[in-house]
């Protein structure tokens, strides 16, 4: 498949990534299933404002790495930094201890997730998705977060679904809301995997026009998407895994067109 | 089905006139043998009835003068008090039990399958004879701290544990097994995914089981726990074994005075119809609301059903161009 860049690389994020901090530092994660090492020693910098697109074969350890992002699955060795904070771990000398639940669940506040299948919460409609979490644990007023949901469904597109449970909506409008619900927590960081692929070709575009106005916007983003037009035309940085590595990283201008490596070049071939 | 008057196919006829030959009537095959049937089923329920009804040796005086005997009101009040009761603290337990049951931790989700393969696997009969007889193994009830001398409070079995404690505790911790089997399957039933958009919500795991895994796994759960409050209700007579004075036990020591044993039997099923039709209400309601979301159009209420059934016949309108409307 033939993907042309929609839009042109947006310059003001491009020339910011140069000097901006770190505010997601990933340092020799391993991370095995059992027997089956997942992630070897994949380290990892994205600065702050920046887009870093994961590209890679099924089974490369693209979704566990994001997943470990957030401490939704623990590491075996090396760290996650974001913002300067520790992720899931307290460290000690040489060795990290996990933390409480609560303790994760408190960092999981700055750090947005979309997922390929949405998981919007089906008993609730969609502004009640969005509110739930900054009213029953930020402690947002209920008046306030209802505004600011309003205010977010509308930056999304879908200022008139308010009422609509997830089942009456479209695979497109529940990404949407689903980015909306993230976004509600006032994140530093959104993690996004995979989140146009479980939509049919003619809704992917809305949702990808909603994460290029967040780039555009100044939001930090890491996004796993086979969408090469979107790593293209958003993307800082691209990053190709296979087998639990990190084989190639760089701008997106000499990844997908000048790639070092065979791997990268054989799987640029295959999605092409 | 109703068919629609024949006026609008003929204006159906007008709009696509090339048509003719399609516009034919389509008529359901003929069931002779529905009708048959009905008929035969009809006559034995009627002769059942009259038979019934004309027996000399039923004293039909007495079951209208037993319906309203105040000793009845209060069997069918603590019938209905013990019902309450031990539904809502077994399903409280039924939740505990069922969390421990799927937790990761071995000893936890062990002692969770005991507790359900012992409670289920003994007749409740003699669950409740064995709660009712405590006071024989146990002289003394005492909390403390286990092989120490540590004691908190202590007291004498037979003046805690009576006849109504001990049934209550039978039916509550009998039924918590059951009903915690419900609760598991209903937590198994919630999408994996929704656990962890909560936790990427930055939500405790107590909050995501409260505010998003329960609220979904009641709709799996409510049907059947309707079933268990009705099999509970009628489970609250085998209490007159360790002689809680419920509604069968006040049934069976009237008749035990007047020997109107089957008159008795006949009132006390009447109320057990009745209580039993009053409890199943709720379930429609709690469907409803935990329904929410997750089918398009939602089941009525027995009390839309009825108005439904009174407006329908009025409201049918026929549509255009069709000949036959499907009224559900
Ligand atoms: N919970 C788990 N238990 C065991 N193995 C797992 C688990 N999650 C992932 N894996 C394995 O880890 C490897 C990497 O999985 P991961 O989901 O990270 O791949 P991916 O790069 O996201 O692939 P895809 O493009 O198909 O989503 C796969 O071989 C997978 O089978
Ligand atoms: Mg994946």
């Amino acid at each position: 498949m033939n993907t042309i860049a929609t839009t042109p690389p947006a310059a003001g994020t491009a020339s910011a990534a140069v000097d901006a901090r770190a505010l997601v530092e990933i340092r020799r994660v391993r991370k095995s299933f059992g027997a089956h090492q997942v992630l070897r020693d994949v380290s990892l910098a994205v600065p702050e404002g920046t887009v870093t697109v994961l590209l890679g074969p099924s089974g490369s350890g693209k979704s566990t790495l994001l997943r470990c992002i957030n401490h939704l699955e623990s590491i075996d060795g090396g760290r996650i930094l974001v913002d300067g904070e520790l992720i899931g771990y307290r460290q000690a000398g040489h060795t990290t201890h996990e933390m409480t639940p609560r303790q994760i669940a408190r960092q999981r506040r700055d750090i947005g997730m979309v997922f390929q299948k949405f998981n919007l919460f089906p008993h609730l409609t969609a502004l009640e998705n969005i509110t739930e979490a900054p009213v029953g644990i930020a402690g947002v007023p209920r008046a306030k977060a209802k505004a600011r949901a309003r205010e977010l469904l509308d930056r999304v597109g879908l200022a008139d679904f308010a009422g609509h449970y997830p089942s009456q909506l479209s695979g497109g409008q529940q990404q949407r809301v689903a980015i909306a619900r993230a976004l509600a927590m006032d994140p530093k960081l959104m993690l996004f995997d995979e989140p146009t692929s479980a939509l049919d070709p003619e809704l992917v575009g809305d949702v990808l026009d909603v994460m290029r106005e967040l780039a555009n916007d100044g939001m930090t983003m890491i996004v796993v998407t086979h969408e090469i037009g979107f790593a293209r035309g958003v993307a800082d940085q691209v990053v190709f895994m296979d087998g639990g590595v990190v084989v190639e990283a760089g701008p997106p201008g000499e990844v997908l067109d000048r790639p070092q490596r065979q791997r990268t070049r054989n799987f640029l071939e295959s999605v092409r | 089905m109703t068919t629609a008057p024949a006026a609008p196919a003929e204006q159906g006829i007008a709009v696509a006139p090339d048509a003719t030959d399609d516009d034919v009537r389509a008529i359901p095959l003929r069931r002779p043998w529905r009708w048959i049937g009905a008929a035969v089923v009809l006559l034995f329920a009627a002769g059942f009835l009259t038979s019934v009804l004309t027996n000399p040796n039923i004293d039909f005086a007495a079951i209208g003068q037993f319906l309203v005997d105040p000793r009845i009101f209060d069997g069918v009040v603590l019938t209905l008090v013990i019902t309450l009761i031990a539904m809502i603290v077994s399903t409280l337990l039924a939740i505990v039990i069922a969390a421990m049951r799927l937790s990761s931790n071995p000893v936890l989700s062990s002692v969770a399958w005991c507790y359900v393969w012992a409670f289920r696997g003994t007749p409740l009969l003699v669950q409740i004879v064995l709660w009712g007889y405590l006071g024989l193994l146990y002289e003394q009830l005492t909390i403390g701290i286990p092989f120490t001398d540590i004691v908190f409070w202590q007291i004498d079995t037979n003046v805690l544990i009576t006849a109504m404690v001990a049934g209550l505790l039978a039916l509550t911790l009998n039924q918590a097994a059951y009903s915690s089997e419900i609760v598991r399957a209903g937590m198994l039933s919630v999408d994996e995914g929704q656990r962890e958009a909560a936790f990427s919500l930055g939500m405790s795991p107590l909050y995501t089981f409260r505010r998003v895994l329960l609220p979904q796994a009641m709709r799996v759960i409510i049907p059947p726990m309707g079933n268990e409050t009705i099999s509970m209700l009628k489970n609250t007579s085998l209490l007159s074994v360790i002689a809680v004075l419920e509604i069968y036990t006040q049934a069976t020591v009237i008749s035990s005075q007047n020997l109107k044993q089957v008159e008795l039997l006949i009132v006390a099923s009447l109320w057990y119809l009745l209580m039993t039709s009053i409890l199943s209400i709720p379930q429609y309601y709690l469907e409803r609301r935990f329904g929410r979301g997750s089918s398009r159009t939602l089941p009525p209420t027995p009390w839309q059903r009825l108005r439904a059934t009174f407006t329908t016949r009025r409201a049918v309108e026929p549509a255009p161009e069709t000949k036959a409307v499907s009224a559900v």
